[in-house]
C-alpha cells in the first residue's frame, strides 16, 4: 500500500514529534508499505502564517498528486489534516493548543480571539470529514470531544528504544527528565524539596528556557543538596538514571501523552504525577502504578517521602507499572494495524 | 527533618551517585539511530525475554505482585523460557497454599535444566548465581540481626508480594513444596530437616547435606519409603510431560518463525521488483545520455578535423587570409579546447559504459558472428598476407580495432606476430585478457591518435566500420594511414550489401550497426586517404545447397544477389613513398594534415 503521512516540520530541530513521525513511517515500511512523508513548515510565532497554511491545506487533494496514486493518507498534525483523500485517517498528535486549552484569554487581543475561532471552526469542519479518527492519547481524544464535539480512538505508541529500559537497584532519588519549560513545572519539584522529611534527593535532567530560573530558585531556597540539575544527558545515561531511581516525578500540567510516564513504567519505577497531569493519568493510577497528588510542593514532598520510607511499596508500584505497560499492548505493529484497518 | 529516615541511615553522596550512574551508562550500548519498531520486542512473541538485567533481578522477582508474574519471571530468568503448563500449574498450587517463592527459585535454579541454562553462558548470566546475590544476602543478614527468623522472613516477603497488606506471617510452608508437582506428593508430616531447605538458597553447599538428611529420615520411617518411590516415579512421568510440552512449544515457535520468514520473503520480493523497475528507468536514462554524448563527441571530432584542415590551409596557400579562415571556423575555440572537451566527453562515456549492454552484445556475437572456427578459417588468409608483407615486428605490431572476442589476436599470437587489440566493450576486453591477449578498453580513434607516426605494421578492423558515423570512419582511417609504417597493411572486413539479403535484412540484426559500406565506396575512401593497391575479397557466400539450381543468366543473377558473398574484406597498404597523385582533389581543394606532415622523401 502506498501511504502518505502528513505532518509539520521545524527544520534542524529534533523533538518528540519527529520521533513520533519517523517511528510511524519506519513501522509502516517495516510492514511492507511504501511511505512518503509530506511535512510543511509551521510558523508558530507568526500568526498570519498559520492562517496561510490553514488555507493552503484546506481541501488540498492528495488522492493523486501529479498522477501518483496514494492509497491512504495519515494526517498527524494541524493544519495538514485539512487535506483531502478518499481513504483518509487521522492520528491526532495534538491540535494547535494555543487555540484551545492554552489560549490565554486575559492576554488575548480581539484579533487573537478571531483567529482562535477560525482555527476551532477549521478543526471542527476538516476533522469532521475524516471518517477514521485516532488520537495520540485518551487526553487528546477527550479534548477533541470537548472542544470540537468529535470522537477519536486513543492509540498509544512506544517511546524510543523501549526495549532498552531496565530496572536496577533503587537509590534514594527521584528522577525527572524533561525540557525545562513552564508547562513541565520543574519548579514544583524544586519547591517541594523544602518540605522533605526524609533524605530523598531530586535529580532533574534536561535543558530549556526555564533552566536558569530553576537554578536561581534552587539557590534562593537553599536546597542545592537536595536538588541537582544534570543538564542534557545521553539516552544511555537517561536509562541508567531511570534504572537506579527510587521513583520518577512527572509534573506537567495537562500533558498530551508524555513519554516520561511510559519510560518510567518500562523501568519498573513508580510515577509521581499531579491530579491535573492530563495524559499521564491514563497510565498512572494512584497506589497502583504510582502516586497521584495535588500540584502543591507539600503534597509532592509527602509522596516522595512515602516512597523513600517504604521501598517495598515503591518496588511494587513500579512493577505494576511495567505490567500495565505490557498489558496495554503498546507496539508499533499494533499502531499500523489499527491505523490501516 | 523531624523524623528519622527509615530506609537509609547514611546521607546520600549525590555527586558520587551521579558519577557512578553516568559511568554505568557509559558501558551501556546507546540506542540504535533508527527508531524503527522500538518497543515491539516487549509486546511481541509472548512478551519474550524480560530477563531482568541487573544483579537484583531475583530480589525483584521475589517481590513480584502476583504469583503469575513471579512464575513467569522465575522461569524466564532461571530457565530462559516461558513456564510450561504442567510445571507452572504445580507451582501455582503450591504457592496458593502459602508455599515459598525462594524455595521455588532454588528448585528451578538447581534443576538439571536450570544448571544447564546457567552453565551455557555462565559469564553473561552471573546474576543467576544465587550465592552472589548481595541484595538477598544483605537483606537476610539485616533481618536476622534484628532477631527475625527465616520462616518469618519468607512470610514477610510473601506478604509484601501479595499486596498492600503489611506485615503478618504466612502459613508455614508445607513439605509438599519440595515437588514441582506437589499434589501427588504423599502427605508427610513435616520432616525435622525441612527447615534446612530454606537456608539452601543462600548456602548452596548445604545441598549434599540436605540430600543426606533426607535419606536418613526416610530410612528411619520405612513406611514412607514406598510412598516416596511412587512420588518419585510420578515426578519422572511429570518430567516427561514437561518435555513433551516443551517440544510442542518449540514446534509452534518454529511455525511462527516460518510464517514470519514467509512474510519477510514476500516483502523482499516486492522490494526487488521495485528496485528492478528503478534500475530499468536509470538504464534507459543512461542509454539516452550516452547517445547524446556520443553524438556530441562525433560533432566535436569533425569540428576538430575541420579546424586542423583549416589551419593547414592557413599555412599553405599564401592567398588565403584570416578572413577565409574565419569563414571556415565559426567556433572561436582553440584546438586544445576542443580536444579537452572531447577527452572529457569520452571520459564520461567510458565511465557510463553499461556493462549489461556489453554483456548483451557478447551474447549477440556468439549467436550471429559465426563460430570461432569459421572466423579463424577466413582470418588465416590475412595472416598469410601479413607474413608475405613482412611488416610486423615487435616495434611495429598489429593493432586490431574492435578486437571483440579476440579470435584474430589469438591467431596472430599463434603465428608469432605481435599484436594488440582495443575495444570499447569491457566484457569483450576482459574475455581477451582472460585468454592472455594484449587488449585494452579504449576508443579506437583515441588509441590511434595516441600513437606516433609510422609505428604499426598493420591496422585491422573486423566488422567495425559499419558501426561508425562517416566522420569518425574518415578520421579513423586517416589516423591509420598516419601511424602505419610505409608498406604497412590495412585490413578491413564488413558485411557485403551486394547481397540483397544482407543489405536489407541481416545487416539489421545488429542493433549497433549504422549503415552498410559498399565495396566500391570503401575502396574509394581508402584510396582517397592515400592507401595503395586496395584489394576487395568477397567472403562467405551462401552454401551451394541454398542457391537456386540452374546455370542461366537469370538464375546466376538471382543467386548472385540473394546467395552471394555475405561479407567482403578490403586489404590495402600504405605506399613505401608518399603518393600525392593518388589523392583525388576535392572541389574545395582540401587535403589532410596527415599528408602535409608526411616527410617528403
Amino acid at each position: 500500500m502506498r501511504v502518505l503521512v502528513t505532518a509539520n516540520v521545524t527544520p534542524f530541530l529534533q523533538g518528540g514529534a519527529d520521533y513520533h513521525i519517523e517511528g510511524l513511517t519506519a513501522a509502516l515500511r517495516a510492514q511492507g508499505h511504501e511511505v512518503s512523508c509530506l511535512r510543511l513548515p509551521f510558523n508558530y510565532h507568526r500568526p498570519r502564517d498559520i492562517d496561510a497554511l490553514m488555507t493552503f491545506c484546506d481541501g488540498l487533494d492528495l488522492n493523486q498528486p501529479n498522477g501518483q496514486r496514494v492509497d491512504a493518507l495519515i494526517s498527524l498534525q494541524f493544519p495538514t489534516y485539512g487535506a483531502l483523500h478518499d481513504n483518509h485517517r487521522l492520528w491526532l498528535m495534538h491540535q494547535h493548543r494555543s487555540a484551545y486549552e492554552l489560549f490565554d484569554a486575559a492576554e488575548a487581543s480581539a484579533e487573537d480571539e478571531a483567529r482562535r475561532d477560525r482555527i476551532q471552526a477549521f478543526d471542527t469542519r476538516v476533522l469532521g470529514r475524516i471518517p477514521k479518527r485516532f488520537a495520540n492519547s485518551a487526553r487528546v481524544a477527550e479534548r477533541l470531544h470537548h472542544y470540537n464535539g468529535l470522537e477519536a480512538e486513543p492509540l498509544y505508541h512506544p517511546p524510543f528504544a523501549a526495549e532498552q529500559f531496565h530496572c536496577a537497584e533503587a537509590e534514594g532519588y527521584l528522577f525527572f527528565p524533561s525540557r525545562f519549560e513552564t508547562l513541565k513545572r520543574q519548579e514544583l519539584l524544586i519547591r517541594a524539596a523544602r518540605h522533605l522529611q526524609t533524605s530523598v534527593v531530586f535529580l532533574l535532567a534536561g535543558d530549556g528556557g526555564q533552566r536558569a530560573r530553576c537554578e536561581r530558585l534552587i539557590a534562593e531556597l537553599g536546597v542545592s543538596q537536595r536538588v541537582r540539575l544534570l543538564g542534557r544527558v545521553s539516552e544511555a545515561e537517561k536509562r541508567a538514571f531511570y534504572a537506579h531511581s527510587l521513583g520518577v516525578f512527572y509534573g506537567p500540567r495537562d500533558e498530551d501523552y508524555g513519554y516520561v510516564t511510559l519510560e518510567a513504567m518500562l523501568s519498573s519505577k513508580p510515577v509521581i504525577c499531579c491530579t491535573d497531569a492530563g495524559g499521564p493519568l491514563e497510565l498512572v493510577r494512584h497506589q497502583e502504578t504510582g502516586l497521584v497528588v495535588e500540584p502543591t510542593p507539600e503534597a509532592v514532598a509527602a509522596a516522595a517521602d512515602q516512597l523513600q520510607r517504604d521501598p517495598a511499596l515503591a518496588r511494587a508500584l513500579g512493577e505494576a507499572g511495567r505490567q500495565r505497560y505490557i498489558d496495554l499492548g503498546i507496539a508499533w505493529a499494533h499502531v499500523v494495524r489499527r491505523l490501516l484497518a | 527533618m523531624s523524623q528519622p529516615d527509615v530506609a537509609s541511615h547514611q546521607p546520600l553522596d549525590v555527586d558520587a551517585l551521579i558519577a557512578r550512574i553516568k559511568a554505568e551508562a557509559g558501558t551501556d550500548q546507546d540506542a540504535l539511530p533508527m527508531p524503527a519498531l522500538v518497543g515491539d520486542a516487549l509486546n511481541s512473541a509472548g512478551q519474550a525475554d524480560q530477563r531482568p538485567a541487573s544483579a537484583s533481578a531475583l530480589g525483584w522477582l521475589l517481590s513480584a505482585l502476583s504469583d503469575e508474574a513471579f512464575l513467569e519471571g522465575a522461569y524466564r530468568t532461571l530457565l530462559g523460557r516461558a513456564p510450561d503448563a504442567v510445571g507452572a500449574d504445580a507451582y501455582r498450587r503450591s504457592l496458593a497454599r502459602g508455599g515459598s517463592r525462594l524455595l521455588i527459585l532454588y528448585i528451578l535454579r538447581y534443576s538439571a535444566e536450570g544448571r544447564a541454562w546457567a552453565g551455557e553462558a555462565a559469564a553473561s548470566r552471573s546474576h543467576l548465581n544465587l550465592l552472589r546475590q548481595p541484595m538477598l544476602l544483605s537483606r537476610l543478614r539485616r533481618y536476622l540481626k534484628r532477631g527475625g527468623t527465616l520462616s518469618g522472613l519468607l512470610g514477610r516477603m510473601k506478604a509484601v508480594a501479595s499486596g498492600p497488606v503489611a506485615g503478618g506471617l504466612s502459613p508455614s510452608p508445607s513439605p509438599s513444596l519440595l515437588s514441582p508437582n506437589s499434589t501427588q506428593r504423599p502427605q508427610l508430616k513435616p520432616a525435622p530437616w525441612l527447615w534446612l531447605y530454606r537456608l539452601a538458597p543462600v548456602k548452596r553447599p548445604l545441598g549434599p547435606f540436605l540430600r543426606f538428611a533426607e535419606r536418613r529420615y526416610l530410612r528411619k520411617h520405612p513406611e514412607l519409603y514406598a510412598q516416596q518411590a511412587v512420588w518419585q516415579s510420578n515426578q519422572r512421568i511429570d518430567q516427561q510431560h514437561i518435555r513433551v510440552s516443551q517440544v510442542d512449544e518449540r514446534v509452534s515457535r518454529l511455525k511462527a518463525e516460518a510464517v514470519e520468514t514467509q512474510t519477510g520473503l514476500e516483502h523482499e520480493v516486492q522490494r526487488r521488483e521495485r528496485l528492478s523497475k528503478d534500475l530499468d528507468f536509470f538504464r534507459s536514462d543512461l542509454i539516452y545520455h550516452r547517445q547524446q554524448a556520443q553524438e556530441l563527441l562525433t560533432a566535436l571530432r569533425s569540428a576538430q578535423g575541420q579546424r586542423t584542415q583549416s589551419s593547414y590551409h592557413d599555412q599553405a596557400p599564401a592567398h588565403q587570409g584570416p578572413t577565409a579562415r574565419e569563414s571556415l571556423v565559426t567556433e572561436p575555440l582553440s584546438n586544445e579546447a576542443i580536444a579537452t572537451a572531447a577527452a572529457s566527453l569520452q571520459a564520461v562515456l567510458d565511465a557510463t559504459v553499461d556493462d549489461r549492454l556489453d554483456a548483451y552484445y557478447v551474447a549477440f556475437e556468439e549467436e550471429f558472428r559465426g563460430s570461432p572456427e569459421q572466423i579463424r578459417a577466413t582470418q588465416e588468409g590475412y595472416v598469410a598476407d601479413l607474413l608475405g608483407a613482412a611488416v610486423v615486428t615487435p616495434e611495429t605490431p598489429v593493432l586490431d580495432l574492435g578486437c571483440g572476442r579476440g579470435e584474430w589476436l589469438g591467431l596472430l599470437a599463434e603465428s608469432g606476430l605481435h599484436a594488440q587489440g582495443v575495444d570499447s566493450n569491457r566484457v569483450m576486453v576482459e574475455r581477451c585478457r582472460s585468454y592472455g591477449l594484449d587488449a585494452r578498453c579504449e576508443d579506437a580513434l583515441s588509441a590511434l591518435q595516441a600513437l606516433p607516426d609510422a609505428s604499426l605494421g598493420a591496422v585491422s578492423a573486423f566488422h567495425l566500420i559499419e558501426h561508425l558515423p562517416f566522420a569518425l570512419l574518415h578520421a579513423l582511417l586517416e589516423q591509420a594511414h598516419r601511424v602505419l609504417c610505409p608498406g604497412g597493411l590495412l585490413i578491413l572486413e564488413t558485411p557485403n550489401p551486394e547481397n540483397v539479403l544482407v543489405g536489407s535484412h541481416t545487416f539489421y540484426h545488429d542493433p549497433t550497426h549504422r549503415n552498410p559500406m559498399t565495396p566500391t565506396a570503401t575502396r574509394f575512401l581508402v584510396r582517397y586517404l592515400g592507401f595503395a593497391d586496395p584489394e576487395i575479397r568477397r567472403l562467405h557466400p551462401y552454401p551451394e545447397s541454398a542457391k537456386v539450381p540452374g546455370q542461366d543468366a537469370l538464375t546466376e543473377r538471382v543467386n548472385g544477389h540473394l546467395c552471394g558473398p555475405q561479407d567482403f574484406a578490403l586489404i590495402a597498404r600504405k605506399p613505401k613513398r608518399p603518393v600525392a597523385a593518388q589523392r583525388v582533389p576535392s572541389s574545395t581543394g582540401r587535403a589532410t594534415a596527415t599528408d602535409a606532415t608526411q616527410p617528403a622523401a
